[in-house]
This record gives structure tokens, sequence and C-alpha cells, in this order.
């Protein structure tokens, strides 16, 4: 048998490794980063001698200042733990707010350190995992939880989507233990300027054409208390004090929500966009409502910053502007936490 | 990982090119492919492989012992154990909670309170178990029958029940179809490579163009809250449903197919259009064909078939599909769907033969009813709650007009139903007619309608089949 027996396989895959080449160069020279020709202005840019490090880096895994491993005596370390929306890889990091939050404590004359663990797609699961994962490591003392749009869309999907639950929610679990393989190599498919392409001209006007839920379910809301109990226990039986915030979105009325931010919430393929906002809004009272129950600290974020569609990119993301004001919030709230625990050390600010 | 998936994009080509490197050296050609499938079945989960191997490694050895066998007593032993063994695997992993949950309900009715959640096994449901358990069994019973010699290759035997294409959701292979092809050197030409490619894109266009699209638009909202929706959009998702659930499945099994066929290797087929059948008989001949033979020849069939009174044959038939039923998943609505069906086999057994009757009008007819009885019948397999079924049968009972679907799932819609009722003979010289353009060209056609189905697909669904 000879390979060319396959021809139509190989010619097949060149054409699309070709055309995804093609749309990549076009979008490099637009100035956006690629697979193949990679951030454009990461060529010419070069930290200056003394300038503060950000990771993560291969021993630091995580976006905000690099710190040492080994905790220094008196620091009070803080973990974020969220998603995109702290990550925030479309923001240089010195303007996204846990790196804002470690600068704002500083300056205040906090002894802390922020690890900004989020990661894109983490949901309150993915989060608990992580942390208990590198907790060994880097011990964190104080655990801030910002979370809430992936949960949303995970739980729609398995308690408004009908996929024949039991089976189906078994299945998901047991796929978890091998998802990140698998995950890096879709993440890495779903970033190719072809999917991309393809993806914002034709599916998401598809998607505009779906029947939807109209609200969200109780089993969907018990189901959300749990993952947020859970992880406050977690974080506690690892000797860390959890720290909630409520959650925080463009519009606080759905019917104002814009075309071009309800593609965002065309990510959920089940709940109805104009009800995503009416779930945020009930489920942040069940976080506020938590806080008081467990007897954690809680920062609202979403009393401070929603409903101002100039500080989000899209309903849940941050401008510079947003990341800003989300700093402030939770650094108001942090200094709170702070002051209430005994090891937490302030130098007062050098004049 | 699913066929639909960017690792099988980038797991089929490696493969290829492996298996040209390795086409003239026989053995290692079989290891290759074996090493594959348990890469392909072991990327869910290890566990899951290992679990598969015991029963392998079992079955080859029963196989050889009872081949080698001639005290009548002995045999029926070793095929007994084998039974067990599957059966037993298949019971502990996918039906023991079920039984114990029925039997705690059954309790409770009597006026007893059991906590039968405490004996629930917390054990994962392997993907694809009930597929390769039916085809190891379908083995030993023909090997017990002297249908065929018992294989004495361990490697081959593992191979034909591990075969990746066919591995998670059939179709279900005997092994007198496919033991034979692992003996010869497989043939691969460009003519088995392009109706290969012509099948995976198939099965592609229909999982995710069709059965996706169906699910995405309409059919999961509408079922997750059916009291929420007019009687016209109702019914119009049943219908939706019975056509993502077809596309689905023969989807995946024209995949399983041309991947085969890639290789060298031909596969069972499946399905034939089903929803043209003119009685229920008639749609078990079309449906899910790999399922229902086994079920004809390895459980029907022993139980007495069509031999016996009327009382036996529908006692067989009642038999046979409850099982067929609850072969699909651990739960009642799987169980009244198998009743169902064998409700209507036996009513259908017992009316006046009218299929000589050819006209248009009478065909058409038959094959409404039929399509509605087919129907019903999936709305029984779709809900998972009885409050979720009354909920449905009462509101379409409400007879209530308008629609909350829009123009596009209706369009969706309409595009299953004429590929599905369109000629065979059309579409095959349609796709006849593609296959003779240029390579590269066909190539690029290739290239482009899998950039759109993969960008298009919502989110990225497992079939629907692999839960079974």
């Amino acid at each position: 048998m000879s390979l060319r027996v396959y021809s139509l396989v190989f010619w097949m895959l060149g054409f699309i490794v070709l055309l995804e080449a093609g749309l990549e160069f076009r979008a490099h020279k637009r100035g956006f980063q690629t697979h193949m020709f990679g951030r454009p202005e990461a060529r010419t840019s070069s930290r200056a001698p003394g300038a503060i490090a950000y990771g993560p880096t291969e021993s630091f895994p995580f976006r905000s200042r690099v710190v040492p491993k080994v905790q220094p005596e008196g620091v009070t370390r803080i973990w974020i733990a969220s998603a995109s929306y702290a990550e925030d890889n479309d923001i240089a990091v010195q303007r996204i707010f846990p790196v804002l939050i470690d600068s704002t404590l500083l300056a205040q004359g906090w002894s802390v350190e922020v690890l900004n663990a989020a990661r894109a797609g983490h949901v309150i699961r993915s989060n608990r995992d992580q942390l208990r994962e590198l907790h060994g490591e880097w011990k964190p003392d104080v655990v801030l939880l910002y979370q809430m749009s992936l949960d949303i869309n995970e739980l729609s999907q398995l308690y408004l989507g009908g996929q024949q639950a039991p089976t189906v929610v078994v299945q998901t679990d047991a796929l978890a233990d091998n998802a990140s393989v698998r995950d890096q190599v879709k993440r890495f498919f779903e970033k190719s300027t072809l999917y991309e392409l393809v993806r914002r001209n034709l599916t998401n006007r598809v998607l505009e054409h779906r029947v939807t839920g109209k609200t969200a379910s109780a089993a969907m809301q018990a189901e959300f208390r749990r993952r947020i109990t859970g992880f406050v226990e977690d974080v506690r039986s690892l000797g860390a004090e959890p720290v909630l915030s409520t959650f925080a979105i463009s519009h606080t009325d759905g019917s104002s929500v814009t075309r071009a931010d309800r593609r965002f919430l065309l990510h959920n393929s089940v709940l109805h966009p104009s009800a995503w906002p009416g779930t945020v809004e009930r489920w942040n009272d069940m976080i506020r409502e938590l806080a008081r129950e467990l007897d954690v600290a809680l920062i609202d974020v979403d009393a401070d910053v929603s409903g101002q569609p100039q500080l989000f990119k899209d309903i849940v993301h941050f401008t510079p502007g947003g990341h800003r004001r989300v700093a402030e919030s939770i650094s108001r709230g942090l200094t709170t936490v702070l002051s209430a625990r005994p090891d937490s050390r302030r130098i007062p600010p050098q004049p | 990982m699913n066929f639909n998936s960017v690792e099988f994009m980038l797991f089929l080509p490696t493969l290829l090119i492996l298996y040209w490197a390795v086409f003239r050296r026989d053995r290692l050609r079989d290891y290759l492919l074996l090493s594959a499938s348990y890469f392909f079945y072991g990327s869910w989960n290890v566990m899951y492989a290992g679990l598969m191997l015991l029963s392998t490694v079992v079955d080859y050895g029963l196989g050889r012992l009872m081949d080698r066998e001639e005290r009548p007593k002995h045999r029926k032993f070793l095929l007994v154990l084998s039974l067990v063994l599957n059966l037993g695997l298949l019971a502990t992993f996918k039906y023991f909670n079920f039984f114990v949950d029925l039997t705690g309900d059954g309790l409770r009715l009597m006026g007893f309170d059991p906590n039968v959640s405490s004996l629930h096994l917390r054990l994962l449901l392997p993907v694809g178990i009930s597929f390769y358990t039916f085809q190891s069994l379908s083995y030993t019973i023909d090997v017990y029958r002297r249908e065929i010699r018992a294989e004495r290759s361990l490697a081959k035997f593992a191979l034909f029940v591990s075969f990746f294409p066919q591995l998670v959701a059939g179709p279900i292979v005997r092994a007198a179809d496919f033991l034979p092809q692992l003996q010869r050197r497989p043939t691969v030409d460009q003519e088995r490579v392009r109706k290969g490619m012509l099948l995976i894109l198939r099965g592609l266009a229909k999982k995710m163009l069709l059965a996706d699209l169906l699910a995405g638009l309409g059919v999961d909202a509408v079922f997750s809250n059916p009291g929420a929706y007019s009687s016209v959009t109702l019914l119009f998702a049943l219908y939706g449903y019975a056509f993502q659930i077809y596309n689905d499945f023969s989807g995946y099994s024209d995949i399983a197919i041309g991947s085969a066929h890639l290789l060298g290797y031909d596969l069972t087929k499946n399905f034939d259009r089903p929803y043209l059948s003119r009685n229920i008989r008639e749609f078990w001949t079309r449906w899910h064909i790999s399922l229902s033979t086994w079920l004809r020849d390895y459980l029907y069939i022993p139980l007495g078939g069509n031999r016996g009174t009327a009382g036996r044959i529908r006692f067989n038939l009642m038999v046979t599909m409850l099982l067929g039923g609850l072969w699909h998943g651990a739960a009642l609505n799987f169980v009244f769907w198998g009743l169902w069906h064998g409700i209507l086999l036996t009513i259908g057994r017992a009316r006046p033969k009218v299929e000589s009757d050819s006209s248009p009008v009478t065909v058409w007819r038959q094959r409404l009813v039929t399509f509605h009885l087919v129907v019903f019948g999936w709305l029984l397999f779709r809900v998972d709650s009885w409050a979720q079924l009354s909920s449905y049968v009462a509101g379409l009972a409400r007879l209530s007009l308008g629609t909350e679907l829009r123009p596009l799932y209706f369009a969706v819609l309409s595009i299953a139903a004429l590929t599905h009722f369109t000629s065979k003979e059309r579409l095959d010289s349609m796709l006849a007619r593609f296959t003779v353009i240029p390579v590269p060209l066909q190539a690029a056609v290739y290239a482009v309608v899998i950039v759109l189905l993969s960008a298009l697909a919502l989110g990225t669904p497992a079939f629907i089949y692999f839960q079974f």
C-alpha cells in the first residue's frame, strides 16, 4: 500500500493548515496574537532592569507579581480564585484587578502577596481542585472567590439542558479527571483564527435562534449553594480564611443588554439571555445569605460595580477602568479582613 | 475521545501514517490497531480499558477451552461462566443501583422505609460497556454453538473486541464477520479511502449539522420545561428529537464504518432510513440493525422465536423488547420504551397483512402511522421523570397553537426530513459524482465543510448512544 491512498486526508489537512496560516498572518498584521506568529508587541517589548516581574512563569503559576515560594514571615498571602474575569489575558498584567489589589494594599502598607490563581474557563469546582493541588507549596492565608458566570453555564447545561441527567452527570465527573490535556488541545484549536472567524460570523448568528430556558431552576440554585459551601469548607480545612464576593455584571436589567453584549451570553446554550442577569441577581443574594450563615467575610462587588456598562468589555469582563473599580472595591473589603487578622502586619507608609 | 472532537482529528491521520508504515507486517499491524484502540478507549478513563481487557482475556480463554472441549455439560458450564462474567460486569456497573432503587421503591410501597442509598455502588459507568459486552458474548455463544472456531490469537481476539471505530457505540460486530477480516491483509485503495472519507463527512454532518442543531435550537430547551410551551412546539420538538436521535446515532455509525474503511475493514450496516418503515416490524429491520439482529439471534430465537402458541410468541416478543429497552439504560423509561415496542410488535403480528397493497397513498399512510407510533416511543425514551412525561403529554393534549420555535429550527428539521426521505439512489448518485472530481478539489471541500462543522458545533455534546 502506498501512502498516496491517503492523499485525500493529507490534502484536506494541508488545506486547513494553509487557510489557518493565511488568516493568522492577516490577523497578526492587524495586531492580534496568533498561534503561528505570536503576540505582535512581544518581539519588541523588554523588561527594564529592576522592574517588577509578573507571572505566570515556569516556577510561578499565577498571573500576578512574582514572589518566592517560601512565604516571608509576617506576610499575608491572598489567593484569588476566579476565571477569565481576573486572568484577563487581553489586558496588560499591571492593569488587571488582582495586581491592582496587590499594589493598592502594598501602598497602604499592608504586608501582602497576592496570588492570582484565576484561569479562563474555571468553575468553582476547578478552583477547588487547583487550590488543593497548589496549597501545599504556596500556603495562602486568605482565599477570595470571585466566580459565577461559568458555573451558571455549566449548571444550566446540567439542569436545564435535559441531557438525560443521571448518566451524563456521572460521565461529566469521570471526564473531569482526564480533562486537562484534552482541554488544552481543545483550547488550542478554539484559539485558531479560522475557528474564531467562523464562530463569530456564523455560529453566533445561529445561536440567536435558540429556544432557551426562562429561569434558573430550584435544583440549579441548590447545587450552586452546595458549590459555594463546599469551597468555603475546603478553604477552612486547608487552614486559610475564605472570603466571598458577589459577582458584578454590566446590566442589571436583562432587556437592556445590548446585542454586542449578548454574544457573551450565547455561550450559555440553554438559559435565555434576558433570564441571565436575573439569575445573577438571585445568586448574589444567595452568596450574601451564605456569607452570613457560614460566618464568612463578604465583599459586595456587585453593589459597587454592577449596572455600569462603561466598566465592562462585555457583560462580565472588565475594561481597564472596570478593573480599577473592582480593585478598589475588593481592596476595601480586604482591608477589613486584614485588620481583623492578628497575624496581618501593616507597616505605615513611608513619607 | 469523541469522533466529533479535535483529538480525533489529530488521532486519525497520525494513526493512518503509522498504519501505512507497518501495513505489510501483519503482526505489527494488528498490534498497532490494538494499541490505538486501547489508547482511544483509555482516553476516557484508563480503568475502563482494564475492565475491557479483563472481559477480553476471560472470553478468549473460555472460547479456547470450549473449542477443545467435547463433553456437552462441560461446554455448557464454560458458556454459563462467560455469560455470568459478562452479564455480571454489566449488571454491576450499569444496573445494580437501578435494581437497588427499584427494590427500595417496592418496599416503600409496602410501608417500609429502607435506606437504600447506602447500598449504592459508587462506580462510573464505563463508556460503551453494553456494546462490547454484547459483542464478546456473541463470540462465546457462536463458539459454543460451533458456528465459528475459537480465535487462536489473543491479539486478534482483543482487536475484535476493542476495534476503535465501533467500540463505543457500535455497530455491534459479529465474530463471524470480523475475525475472518483479521486473518488476511486488508485492502486499502483510493476508492475505499474516498468512500470512507465520504462516510465520515456524512456522519459528521448528520451529527453536528442536524442532530446537535436540532437539540441546541429547540429540543433540549423544550424537553427541559415542557409546561412552558404550546402543543405545536411540543409536537415539533418531538419530531425534532426523532430526527436528532436518528442523525446522532446513524451519524456515529457512518463515522465508525468510514473510519474502518480507511483501515481496510468492513463493519455491519446499522441503519437503513428507519422512518420509511411501513410497520414496526420493518422499523426494527432498519433501526440499529446490529442490535436488533443480535437480540433476534441470541435472545428471541433461543426463547422459542416464532415457534409455539400465539401466547408464547407474544411472551418471547415482549421479553426480547423489554430487555432490549433495558439494554439502553438502567431506568424505567427505557423499560417502558421497550414494552411499547413489544406491544406494537405483538399487535402487528395479530393484524392481517396489508403490505401487499403498494399504492403510494397506502404506503405513505402506513409510513405516517408507523412514524408517529415510533415518535411516541421516543417521548418515553427521552423523558427522565414521570413529571416530565405527564407535563409533555398534558401540553400536547392542550392543543394550543402558535410556536416559540424559530424558523431556523424548522429549516433544520426540514433538511433532516428531506435527506431522510430522499431516495437512496438519488443521494448515492449525487455522492458518486462528488467522488470522481480531482482529489485536491475534494480535499478543499472537505476542509471547508469540516471547519464549518467544527465551529458550528454548539459545544461538543457527546453522542447520545455513548451512555448505553
